[in-house]
Protein backbone atom coordinates (compact mmCIF):
# COMPACT_ATOMS: atom_id res chain seq x y z
CA UNK A 1 0.00 0.00 0.00
CA UNK A 2 1.10 3.20 -0.77
CA UNK A 3 0.92 6.59 2.12
CA UNK A 4 2.18 10.14 1.57
CA UNK A 5 3.90 11.58 4.98
CA UNK A 6 5.84 14.86 5.36
CA UNK A 7 9.08 13.73 6.69
CA UNK A 8 11.45 16.13 8.21
CA UNK A 9 9.76 18.98 6.17
CA UNK A 10 9.38 16.86 2.37
CA UNK A 11 6.27 15.57 0.99
CA UNK A 12 7.12 11.18 0.38
CA UNK A 13 4.84 8.72 -0.83
CA UNK A 14 6.12 5.79 0.25
CA UNK A 15 5.23 2.01 -0.18
CA UNK A 16 4.47 -0.20 2.85
CA UNK A 17 3.04 -3.63 3.85
CA UNK A 18 0.27 -3.29 5.96
CA UNK A 19 2.15 -4.87 8.77
CA UNK A 20 4.94 -2.63 8.53
CA UNK A 21 5.97 -0.74 11.67
CA UNK A 22 6.61 2.87 11.40
CA UNK A 23 10.41 2.30 12.74
CA UNK A 24 10.56 0.33 10.16
CA UNK A 25 9.56 2.05 7.66
CA UNK A 26 11.91 5.20 8.57
CA UNK A 27 15.38 2.81 8.92
CA UNK A 28 14.65 1.52 5.49
CA UNK A 29 14.21 5.24 4.38
CA UNK A 30 17.91 5.82 5.97
CA UNK A 31 16.51 7.59 8.74
CA UNK A 32 19.25 5.65 10.85
CA UNK A 33 19.09 8.15 13.93
CA UNK A 34 15.69 6.29 14.91
CA UNK A 35 16.97 3.43 16.74
CA UNK A 36 15.41 -0.30 17.51
CA UNK A 37 16.33 -1.02 21.26
CA UNK A 38 13.57 -2.88 22.81
CA UNK A 39 10.89 -3.24 20.01
CA UNK A 40 8.11 -3.30 22.79
CA UNK A 41 8.07 0.86 23.79
CA UNK A 42 10.25 0.10 26.82
CA UNK A 43 13.11 1.70 25.85
CA UNK A 44 12.46 4.79 23.17
CA UNK A 45 15.28 4.57 21.53
CA UNK A 46 12.83 5.44 18.67
CA UNK A 47 11.28 8.15 19.50
CA UNK A 48 10.26 10.29 16.67
CA UNK A 49 7.86 13.46 16.58
CA UNK A 50 4.31 12.65 15.03
CA UNK A 51 2.49 15.66 14.16
CA UNK A 52 4.76 17.23 16.75
CA UNK A 53 4.34 14.60 19.54
CA UNK A 54 7.23 12.39 20.90
CA UNK A 55 5.85 8.43 20.39
CA UNK A 56 7.31 5.03 19.95
CA UNK A 57 7.98 4.26 16.31
CA UNK A 58 8.28 0.49 17.19
CA UNK A 59 4.70 1.01 18.26
CA UNK A 60 3.28 2.83 15.57
CA UNK A 61 2.20 1.42 11.99
CA UNK A 62 3.58 2.57 9.32
CA UNK A 63 -0.08 3.35 7.81
CA UNK A 64 -0.25 5.84 10.78
CA UNK A 65 2.06 8.63 8.99
CA UNK A 66 -0.03 8.77 6.27
CA UNK A 67 -1.26 12.49 6.11
CA UNK A 68 0.88 13.47 8.64
CA UNK A 69 4.04 14.82 9.88
CA UNK A 70 6.72 13.01 10.55
CA UNK A 71 10.28 14.54 12.68
CA UNK A 72 13.30 12.08 13.20
CA UNK A 73 16.83 13.34 14.56
CA UNK A 74 18.00 13.72 10.99
CA UNK A 75 15.40 17.05 10.67
CA UNK A 76 15.33 18.59 13.88
CA UNK A 77 17.95 21.46 12.65
CA UNK A 78 17.38 23.90 10.62
CA UNK A 79 20.51 23.77 8.15
CA UNK A 80 23.47 24.22 9.82
CA UNK A 81 21.94 25.48 13.32
CA UNK A 82 21.07 22.58 15.49
CA UNK A 83 17.81 22.86 17.84
CA UNK A 84 17.51 24.76 21.07
CA UNK A 85 18.10 20.75 22.92
CA UNK A 86 20.17 19.67 20.67
CA UNK A 87 22.78 22.97 20.94
CA UNK A 88 21.93 22.52 25.02
CA UNK A 89 22.81 18.59 24.48
CA UNK A 90 26.29 19.20 23.10
CA UNK A 91 26.36 22.58 25.79
CA UNK A 92 25.81 19.98 28.78
CA UNK A 93 27.62 17.34 27.73
CA UNK A 94 24.62 15.17 27.71
CA UNK A 95 25.93 12.63 25.52
CA UNK A 96 27.93 9.39 26.18
CA UNK A 97 27.79 6.39 23.77
CA UNK A 98 25.07 8.39 21.62
CA UNK A 99 22.00 5.22 21.12
CA UNK A 100 19.28 6.87 23.50
CA UNK A 101 20.16 10.46 22.30
CA UNK A 102 17.84 10.88 19.37
CA UNK A 103 15.15 9.65 21.38
CA UNK A 104 16.21 11.35 24.58
CA UNK A 105 16.20 15.09 22.38
CA UNK A 106 13.12 14.46 20.61
CA UNK A 107 11.01 13.92 23.83
CA UNK A 108 12.34 16.98 25.37
CA UNK A 109 11.53 18.75 22.20
CA UNK A 110 7.95 17.35 22.31
CA UNK A 111 7.80 17.89 26.19
CA UNK A 112 8.55 21.47 25.92
CA UNK A 113 6.01 22.81 23.92
CA UNK A 114 3.56 21.97 26.60
CA UNK A 115 6.29 23.13 29.78
CA UNK A 116 7.68 26.47 29.65
CA UNK A 117 10.13 26.02 32.34
CA UNK A 118 9.87 22.86 33.72
CA UNK A 119 10.66 21.68 37.01
CA UNK A 120 13.46 19.05 37.78
CA UNK A 121 11.09 16.52 38.43
CA UNK A 122 8.89 17.17 35.44
CA UNK A 123 11.58 16.72 33.08
CA UNK A 124 12.79 13.43 35.06
CA UNK A 125 9.30 12.16 34.29
CA UNK A 126 9.19 13.43 30.67
CA UNK A 127 11.81 11.13 29.67
CA UNK A 128 10.85 8.01 31.92
CA UNK A 129 10.57 6.71 28.39
CA UNK A 130 13.87 6.71 27.32
CA UNK A 131 16.40 4.78 28.75
CA UNK A 132 19.94 5.34 29.02
CA UNK A 133 22.71 3.16 30.26
CA UNK A 134 25.81 5.10 30.23
CA UNK A 135 24.72 8.49 32.13
CA UNK A 136 22.68 8.80 35.21
CA UNK A 137 20.41 11.03 33.38
CA UNK A 138 21.65 14.26 35.37
CA UNK A 139 23.45 15.56 32.36
CA UNK A 140 20.15 15.10 30.25
CA UNK A 141 18.02 16.56 32.77
CA UNK A 142 20.33 19.57 32.92
CA UNK A 143 20.14 19.73 28.83
CA UNK A 144 16.76 19.74 29.08
CA UNK A 145 16.25 22.79 31.86
CA UNK A 146 18.81 24.66 29.98
CA UNK A 147 16.90 24.33 26.55
CA UNK A 148 13.75 25.75 28.69
CA UNK A 149 15.72 28.57 29.46
CA UNK A 150 15.93 29.19 26.25
CA UNK A 151 14.69 31.00 23.35
CA UNK A 152 11.19 29.51 22.87
CA UNK A 153 11.21 27.99 18.82
CA UNK A 154 8.07 27.40 17.45
CA UNK A 155 9.32 25.11 13.92
CA UNK A 156 9.74 21.65 15.63
CA UNK B 1 8.67 -6.13 14.10
CA UNK B 2 6.08 -6.32 11.30
CA UNK B 3 2.98 -8.31 11.34
CA UNK B 4 2.84 -10.03 8.34
CA UNK B 5 -0.07 -11.88 8.23
CA UNK B 6 -1.82 -8.24 7.64
CA UNK B 7 -3.06 -7.71 4.81
CA UNK B 8 -5.54 -5.22 4.84
CA UNK B 9 -4.63 -1.86 6.38
CA UNK B 10 -8.69 0.30 6.51
CA UNK B 11 -8.92 4.07 6.78
CA UNK B 12 -12.73 4.91 6.57
CA UNK B 13 -14.16 7.94 5.87
CA UNK B 14 -17.26 8.15 8.05
CA UNK B 15 -18.55 5.56 11.30
CA UNK B 16 -20.54 3.91 8.23
CA UNK B 17 -17.37 2.71 6.81
CA UNK B 18 -15.68 1.67 9.71
CA UNK B 19 -18.71 -0.28 10.55
CA UNK B 20 -19.23 -1.66 6.87
CA UNK B 21 -15.50 -3.11 6.62
CA UNK B 22 -15.48 -4.20 10.18
CA UNK B 23 -19.14 -6.46 9.17
CA UNK B 24 -17.51 -7.52 5.77
CA UNK B 25 -13.94 -8.87 7.13
CA UNK B 26 -16.15 -10.30 10.38
CA UNK B 27 -13.42 -11.36 12.66
CA UNK B 28 -10.27 -11.34 10.57
CA UNK B 29 -10.80 -7.91 11.03
CA UNK B 30 -9.85 -5.43 14.22
CA UNK B 31 -10.75 -1.36 14.38
CA UNK B 32 -7.60 0.22 15.88
CA UNK B 33 -6.88 3.35 17.99
CA UNK B 34 -3.46 4.26 18.65
CA UNK B 35 -2.59 0.26 17.59
CA UNK B 36 -0.26 -0.06 20.04
CA UNK B 37 -1.42 -3.41 21.51
CA UNK B 38 -1.76 -4.96 17.57
CA UNK B 39 1.70 -3.73 16.81
CA UNK B 40 3.13 -6.15 19.19
CA UNK B 41 0.56 -9.18 19.56
CA UNK B 42 -1.91 -9.10 16.65
CA UNK B 43 -3.80 -12.70 16.44
CA UNK B 44 -2.48 -14.77 13.36
CA UNK B 45 -6.68 -14.88 12.69
CA UNK B 46 -6.43 -11.02 12.27
CA UNK B 47 -5.56 -9.90 9.22
CA UNK B 48 -7.24 -6.14 8.35
CA UNK B 49 -7.51 -3.52 10.59
CA UNK B 50 -9.77 -0.33 10.64
CA UNK B 51 -7.87 2.59 11.78
CA UNK B 52 -10.54 4.57 13.59
CA UNK B 53 -8.42 7.48 14.61
CA UNK B 54 -9.18 8.91 10.77
CA UNK B 55 -12.90 9.77 12.13
CA UNK B 56 -13.55 13.09 14.21
CA UNK B 57 -13.74 11.00 17.44
CA UNK B 58 -10.81 12.53 19.37
CA UNK B 59 -12.45 15.29 21.64
CA UNK B 60 -13.46 16.42 25.29
CA UNK B 61 -16.66 18.07 25.49
CA UNK B 62 -18.06 19.66 28.43
CA UNK B 63 -22.49 19.21 28.00
CA UNK B 64 -25.18 19.64 30.24
CA UNK B 65 -25.46 15.60 30.56
CA UNK B 66 -21.64 15.12 31.28
CA UNK B 67 -18.57 14.83 30.01
CA UNK B 68 -17.74 13.14 26.49
CA UNK B 69 -14.56 11.93 25.54
CA UNK B 70 -14.00 10.70 22.15
CA UNK B 71 -12.62 7.50 21.61
CA UNK B 72 -9.85 8.25 19.98
CA UNK B 73 -8.86 10.96 22.34
CA UNK B 74 -5.23 9.95 22.97
CA UNK B 75 -4.37 9.75 26.81
CA UNK B 76 -1.90 12.38 26.61
CA UNK B 77 -4.65 14.61 24.97
CA UNK B 78 -7.09 13.97 27.94
CA UNK B 79 -3.77 14.45 30.61
CA UNK B 80 -3.67 17.91 29.67
CA UNK B 81 -7.31 19.06 29.23
CA UNK B 82 -8.39 21.58 31.50
CA UNK B 83 -11.82 20.41 31.76
CA UNK B 84 -10.93 17.02 32.99
CA UNK B 85 -8.18 18.51 35.48
CA UNK B 86 -11.29 19.68 37.29
CA UNK B 87 -13.47 17.00 37.36
CA UNK B 88 -13.47 14.46 40.33
CA UNK B 89 -10.42 15.98 41.18
CA UNK B 90 -8.71 15.44 38.69
CA UNK B 91 -8.14 11.64 39.05
CA UNK B 92 -7.98 10.92 35.39
CA UNK B 93 -4.82 12.74 34.38
CA UNK B 94 -3.51 11.97 38.22
CA UNK B 95 -4.02 8.40 36.91
CA UNK B 96 -2.60 8.96 33.40
CA UNK B 97 0.82 10.38 34.85
CA UNK B 98 1.22 6.89 36.06
CA UNK B 99 0.31 4.98 32.50
CA UNK B 100 3.35 3.76 30.52
CA UNK B 101 5.63 6.77 28.75
CA UNK B 102 5.01 9.74 27.56
CA UNK B 103 5.57 8.45 24.03
CA UNK B 104 3.13 5.49 24.46
CA UNK B 105 -0.02 8.15 26.02
CA UNK B 106 0.87 10.01 22.97
CA UNK B 107 0.10 7.39 20.97
CA UNK B 108 -2.88 4.93 22.87
CA UNK B 109 -6.30 5.96 22.99
CA UNK B 110 -9.41 6.02 25.48
CA UNK B 111 -11.27 3.60 23.45
CA UNK B 112 -8.43 1.62 22.46
CA UNK B 113 -8.16 1.28 26.35
CA UNK B 114 -11.41 0.36 26.99
CA UNK B 115 -11.66 -1.94 24.45
CA UNK B 116 -8.67 -3.55 25.44
CA UNK B 117 -9.88 -3.91 28.72
CA UNK B 118 -6.56 -5.74 30.43
CA UNK B 119 -6.98 -6.84 33.58
CA UNK B 120 -3.82 -4.69 34.69
CA UNK B 121 -5.51 -1.61 33.40
CA UNK B 122 -5.15 1.17 35.26
CA UNK B 123 -8.03 3.51 32.62
CA UNK B 124 -10.68 0.92 33.53
CA UNK B 125 -10.55 0.98 37.08
CA UNK B 126 -11.04 4.79 37.24
CA UNK B 127 -13.93 4.62 34.23
CA UNK B 128 -15.64 2.00 36.27
CA UNK B 129 -15.38 4.56 39.76
CA UNK B 130 -17.09 7.16 37.94
CA UNK B 131 -19.75 5.35 36.50
CA UNK B 132 -18.68 6.09 33.13
CA UNK B 133 -20.90 5.31 30.21
CA UNK B 134 -19.37 4.02 26.79
CA UNK B 135 -21.56 5.43 23.67
CA UNK B 136 -21.40 2.34 20.74
CA UNK B 137 -22.55 2.85 17.19
CA UNK B 138 -23.53 0.13 14.91
CA UNK B 139 -25.46 1.46 13.20
CA UNK B 140 -28.05 2.99 15.55
CA UNK B 141 -26.31 4.69 18.29
CA UNK B 142 -27.11 3.31 21.80
CA UNK B 143 -25.27 3.41 25.45
CA UNK B 144 -24.22 0.61 27.99
CA UNK B 145 -23.09 1.07 31.43
CA UNK B 146 -18.59 0.54 31.20
CA UNK B 147 -19.70 -1.84 34.57
CA UNK B 148 -22.21 -3.73 33.00
CA UNK B 149 -19.03 -5.86 31.34
CA UNK B 150 -21.30 -8.85 29.56
CA UNK B 151 -23.33 -6.22 28.10
CA UNK B 152 -20.15 -4.29 26.82
CA UNK B 153 -18.52 -6.92 24.96
CA UNK B 154 -22.05 -8.12 23.42
CA UNK B 155 -22.14 -4.45 21.95
CA UNK B 156 -18.65 -4.30 20.78
CA UNK B 157 -19.51 -7.61 18.87
CA UNK B 158 -21.34 -5.01 16.50
CA UNK B 159 -20.40 -2.33 16.80
CA UNK B 160 -17.73 0.68 17.44
CA UNK B 161 -16.73 2.31 20.42
CA UNK B 162 -17.87 6.14 19.64
CA UNK B 163 -17.45 8.43 23.28
CA UNK B 164 -17.04 7.41 26.69
CA UNK B 165 -19.52 10.10 28.41
CA UNK B 166 -18.53 10.61 32.72
CA UNK B 167 -21.55 11.78 34.75
CA UNK B 168 -21.98 15.57 35.21
CA UNK B 169 -19.58 17.27 37.21
CA UNK B 170 -20.36 17.82 40.58
CA UNK B 171 -18.50 19.62 43.46
CA UNK B 172 -19.71 17.18 46.29
CA UNK B 173 -17.54 14.19 44.18
CA UNK B 174 -14.28 13.30 45.00
CA UNK B 175 -12.10 10.76 43.35
CA UNK B 176 -8.92 9.61 44.19
CA UNK B 177 -6.41 7.02 42.26
CA UNK B 178 -3.88 4.54 44.09
CA UNK B 179 -1.25 2.04 41.97
CA UNK B 180 0.71 -0.37 43.10
CA UNK B 181 3.61 -1.96 40.21
CA UNK B 182 7.12 -3.08 40.83
CA UNK B 183 8.13 -0.14 38.89
CA UNK B 184 7.59 3.16 37.97
CA UNK B 185 7.02 2.15 34.73
CA UNK B 186 5.27 -1.35 34.91
CA UNK B 187 1.69 -2.10 34.95
CA UNK B 188 0.12 -2.64 38.19
CA UNK B 189 -0.05 -5.35 40.27
CA UNK B 190 -3.37 -3.88 42.35
CA UNK B 191 -4.63 -0.19 41.44
CA UNK B 192 -7.34 0.92 43.40
CA UNK B 193 -9.71 4.42 42.92
CA UNK B 194 -11.93 5.64 44.90
CA UNK B 195 -15.02 8.08 44.29
CA UNK B 196 -16.31 9.66 47.12
CA UNK B 197 -20.12 11.96 47.08
CA UNK B 198 -19.49 13.66 50.00
CA UNK B 199 -21.11 16.99 51.93
CA UNK B 200 -18.90 18.40 54.64
CA UNK B 201 -16.81 15.28 54.78
CA UNK B 202 -20.26 12.91 55.10
CA UNK B 203 -20.30 10.65 52.47
CA UNK B 204 -23.81 9.95 50.87
CA UNK B 205 -22.46 7.75 48.33
CA UNK B 206 -18.99 5.67 47.73
CA UNK B 207 -17.67 3.65 45.00
CA UNK B 208 -14.50 1.94 45.51
CA UNK B 209 -13.02 -0.15 42.59
CA UNK B 210 -9.49 -2.52 41.78
CA UNK B 211 -7.97 -3.25 39.26
CA UNK B 212 -5.12 -5.84 38.14
CA UNK B 213 -6.35 -8.32 40.72
CA UNK B 214 -5.17 -9.82 38.69
CA UNK B 215 -8.42 -9.85 36.74
CA UNK B 216 -10.00 -7.13 35.51
CA UNK B 217 -11.26 -4.30 37.67
CA UNK B 218 -14.13 -4.82 39.51
CA UNK B 219 -16.06 -2.87 42.03
CA UNK B 220 -16.24 -3.65 46.00
CA UNK B 221 -20.30 -2.89 46.65
CA UNK B 222 -19.70 -3.98 50.19
CA UNK B 223 -16.47 -1.55 50.84
CA UNK B 224 -18.78 0.98 48.95
CA UNK B 225 -21.49 0.58 51.63
CA UNK B 226 -19.74 0.85 54.24
CA UNK B 227 -19.54 4.29 53.94
CA UNK B 228 -22.56 5.45 53.19
CA UNK B 229 -24.47 7.83 55.63
CA UNK B 230 -20.36 7.67 57.87
CA UNK B 231 -18.69 10.81 58.59
CA UNK B 232 -15.30 10.25 56.35
CA UNK B 233 -12.87 10.28 58.86
CA UNK B 234 -10.18 7.63 60.56
CA UNK B 235 -12.53 4.92 61.94
CA UNK B 236 -14.69 4.86 58.65
CA UNK B 237 -11.97 4.39 56.73
CA UNK B 238 -10.85 2.26 58.37
CA UNK B 239 -13.51 -0.26 58.29
CA UNK B 240 -14.07 0.45 54.45
CA UNK B 241 -10.22 -0.71 54.22
CA UNK B 242 -10.74 -3.51 56.17
CA UNK B 243 -13.83 -4.82 54.74
CA UNK B 244 -12.22 -4.31 50.90
CA UNK B 245 -9.31 -6.69 51.51
CA UNK B 246 -12.37 -9.55 52.61
CA UNK B 247 -14.48 -8.88 49.75
CA UNK B 248 -11.73 -8.60 47.30
CA UNK B 249 -11.17 -11.63 44.50
CA UNK B 250 -7.31 -11.51 44.27
CA UNK B 251 -5.28 -14.09 43.06
CA UNK B 252 -1.48 -14.83 42.36
CA UNK B 253 0.73 -14.31 39.09
CA UNK B 254 4.38 -13.26 38.54
CA UNK B 255 3.50 -9.63 39.77
CA UNK B 256 2.56 -10.71 43.32
CA UNK B 257 1.07 -13.59 44.90
CA UNK B 258 -2.76 -13.10 46.56
CA UNK B 259 -1.64 -12.96 50.12
CA UNK B 260 0.12 -9.91 49.48
CA UNK B 261 -2.55 -8.60 46.48
CA UNK B 262 -4.46 -8.62 49.59
CA UNK B 263 -2.44 -6.35 52.14
CA UNK B 264 -2.05 -4.17 48.98
CA UNK B 265 -5.75 -3.71 49.01
CA UNK B 266 -6.27 -2.48 52.32
CA UNK B 267 -3.60 -0.43 52.27
CA UNK B 268 -4.67 0.76 48.82
CA UNK B 269 -8.05 1.60 49.82
CA UNK B 270 -6.78 3.53 52.91
CA UNK B 271 -4.86 5.92 50.80
CA UNK B 272 -7.08 6.83 48.51
CA UNK B 273 -9.59 6.98 50.99
CA UNK B 274 -7.32 9.79 53.03
CA UNK B 275 -6.28 11.71 49.92
CA UNK B 276 -10.41 12.11 49.43
CA UNK B 277 -10.69 13.11 53.30
CA UNK B 278 -8.40 15.64 52.51
CA UNK B 279 -9.90 16.58 49.26
CA UNK B 280 -12.93 17.17 50.74
CA UNK B 281 -12.42 19.46 53.59
CA UNK B 282 -9.79 21.44 51.38
CA UNK B 283 -13.20 21.84 49.11
CA UNK B 284 -15.22 23.23 51.46
CA UNK B 285 -18.03 21.46 50.53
Amino acid sequence: MKIETTLNGCRRAVDIRPGETLLEMLRRLGMHGVKEGCGSGDCGACTVLLDGSAINACLAFAAKAHGHTVTTIEGLASGDTLHPVQQAFLDEGAIQCGYCTPGMVLSAVDFLRHHQRPTDDEIRRAIAGNLCRCTGYAKQVAAIRRASESEPREDA
Amino acid sequence: MAIHHLREYIRPKDLGEALAALHRLGTSARPIGGGVDLVRHTPPDVSALVDMTTLPLAYVREEENGLHIGATTTLAEIERNTSLAEYADGVLPEMLGRVGSMQLRNLATLGGALVGAHPWSDVVTVLLALDATAAIHDGDDHTVLVADRAALRGSLSGGVLTEVLLPARSANVHAAFVKFSLSAFDVAMLNVCACVRCSKARCEDARIVLGGTPWLATALPRAGETLQGAELGPDSIAVAATTAAAEAQVGDDRRATAEYRRILVEVGVRRALVAILGRCKGGGT
